[in-house]
This record gives structure tokens, sequence and C-alpha cells, in this order.
């Protein structure tokens, strides 16, 4: 006859119900829940943890940070615009004067 | 404002139009997750402060990098993952100052036998954010993701650059940490519920 299984601890319970335990150990664990009320009343409770923490409500974005965050973002789209113009311009003017060399910009290295 | 304009461009497209030079496209993509974003900064950090760094450390880098999403994943996952990884970093940076987590059970206890900071006695998610802040960095971005924001143990391990076994193990041990606080979440959640029932528009309340 098999020993009486001691209470597996709170970690373990949580890992065999996350599916990690599997095999001999998991199915000794199998075993003593359905034996033991006080692990099967941890096994509830642990799923109820993840259902009481799905429910909390998700906190808005205070109306303080969505302003900052827009603001930072409005002034990165403007600096990559002002880099976009210069260099459109730069190769506008390349395009208009394809025949026109700086004469010292374009001296080899 | 989203005017009646019946389809609306899915962020795949926005990031499209954004890397093309669109300046109004990466701000729409913000606004259309800024309240998920936010919450994952801010549950992971547990500070509205950090959490603000954050997001905005986040949003420039995801802005600027835009070019290198190469469609593998969600956009909104590449985001999340972009924003996880710059809360952690923070936690990381914070670690060698009194560090969030190094809040522990003990005060955990105090705060909830205080029953709250009055200044912050209407915030009913008090026990929750409490409860989260016992927890370590990594187990905490886990469970967060799992538990509260409802992704899938795939998607959780995409966004946190790690295998699904060590999600599922991180939200294991994080859940046998909090076991011990089952009943003050039960109450939180019990205040939540009966708070969202009795929702009133004068604040006075009836007598």
């Amino acid at each position: 006859m098999r020993r009486q299984m001691a209470h597996p601890d709170s970690d373990v319970l949580a890992e065999y119900r996350a599916g990690l335990i599997s095999g001999r150990r998991g199915a000794g664990i199998a075993a003593h829940l359905s034996a033991c009320d006080h692990c099967a009343a941890v096994g509830g409770q642990l799923a109820e943890i993840s259902v009481l923490l799905a429910a909390a409500p998700v906190p808005a974005m205070p109306d303080s940070v969505a302003r900052r965050l827009d603001t930072v973002l409005a002034a990165e789209a403007a600096e990559r615009n002002d880099a976009e113009r210069a260099g459109a311009q730069a190769s506008r003017e390349r395009a208009a004067h394809p025949l026109r060399r700086r004469p010292s910009s374009r001296s080899p290295p | 404002m989203p005017g009646g304009t019946g389809e609306r461009p899915s962020d795949a497209e926005l990031l499209r139009r954004h890397v093309a030079g669109d300046s109004e496209a990466f701000g729409e993509l913000f606004r259309r997750h800024r309240d998920r974003l936010w919450a994952v900064a801010l549950r992971t950090v547990c500070d509205p402060d950090e959490a603000a760094d954050a997001l905005q450390d986040a949003m420039v880098s995801a802005f600027r990098r835009a070019a290198d999403f190469r469609g593998e994943s969600a956009v909104t996952t590449w985001l999340h993952r972009i924003v996880v990884n710059a809360a952690l970093d923070r936690l990381r940076r914070k670690a060698v100052r009194p560090a969030v987590s190094a809040l522990d059970e003990q005060t955990f206890e105090a705060l909830v036998a205080h029953g709250a900071d009055p200044a912050r006695a209407t915030d009913t998610r008090l026990d929750v954010d409490a409860a989260l802040r016992i927890l370590p960095p990594q187990q905490r971005a886990a469970l967060v993701l799992v538990d509260m924001l409802g992704y899938s143990v795939n998607d959780a391990a995409v966004i946190l650059d790690t295998s699904i076994g060590t999600v599922k193990s991180r939200c294991a041990r994080a859940r046998a940490r909090l076991l011990p606080h089952v009943a003050h979440l039960r109450d939180d959640a019990a205040r939540n519920r009966s708070a969202s029932q009795s929702v009133s528009p004068a604040q006075g309340g009836d007598a």
C-alpha cells in the first residue's frame, strides 16, 4: 500500500494547475487532490485569484499623461518632417540641376 | 475627431503609413491602444510617474523603430513588448534604490490594516495594486499580461521574449505567492462591483 502523499506546496499546486507537472508526479498530485479537501480548496483559491485579477478594472490613462504623450509624439513627427523636408529639398535640387556640381562639397575624399 | 467614415485603417496599415511618412498615423495608433498600454506599464512598475516615463520611452522608441516591425506578430503585441521592456528596464535601474519589489508582505499587511492612504481612499484598486507589489517584477509582468489583461500564454511569451513554459511557471509562482491575500482580493472585487452598481451622476448620493 502506498504512503499518503504529504500536502504539496502551494507553488507545486499552482504549477500543476498550469500544466507544468505531468507523468508520475502529476498523477500523484491528481490522486492527492481528489482525496484531500484542504489541497482541493487551495486549488480552488488559485483559480479564484486569476478570476479576481481578471475582474479588476483596467485603469484609464490619466489626461495629463495622454496630453504629455501626444505632445511628445507630435514633436517626434515634426522633427522627422523637418529632416525629410531637408532631404527632399536636397534631392529636388539635384534633380532640377543634374549637371550642376557643387564644386567644393563634391570633391572626392 | 474620428468621423463616421466607414472602415478604419488596421493597426498594420497605420504603421505602414507612419513608416511612409504620414505624420498623424503613429499618434492615431497610440491613441487607439493607449489605455491597455498604460495598464501594462502602470501594473508592471506599480507607480504612475514611473509608468508615464516608461511609456514615453517606449513610444518614442516604437516611433523611431517602426520600420523594423516585420509583421511576425500583431502590432499590439509588438507595442506591448516595447512597453514591457521599457517598464522592466526602469525597475532594473531602480533596483539600486529601495526597489518596488522590496515592498514585502509585512508592508502589504500594514497597508491593508491602515485601510489605505486617506488621499487615495476612493481608489478601490488599492488592494490589487498593493498585492501586485509583493511580486518580483518578472512574475508580475507575466501575471499582469495573462491574468489581468487576458493575453494568451503564447502572446505573453512573445511579449516577454521568453518561452511558454517560463510564462506558465512565472504565473504559477505569482498566484501561489498571492494565495495568502486571496481574501483581500475578494473583498476588493466585491467593493468594485458594488461601486460600479451604485454609480450615480450626483456625487452627494441619495440619503
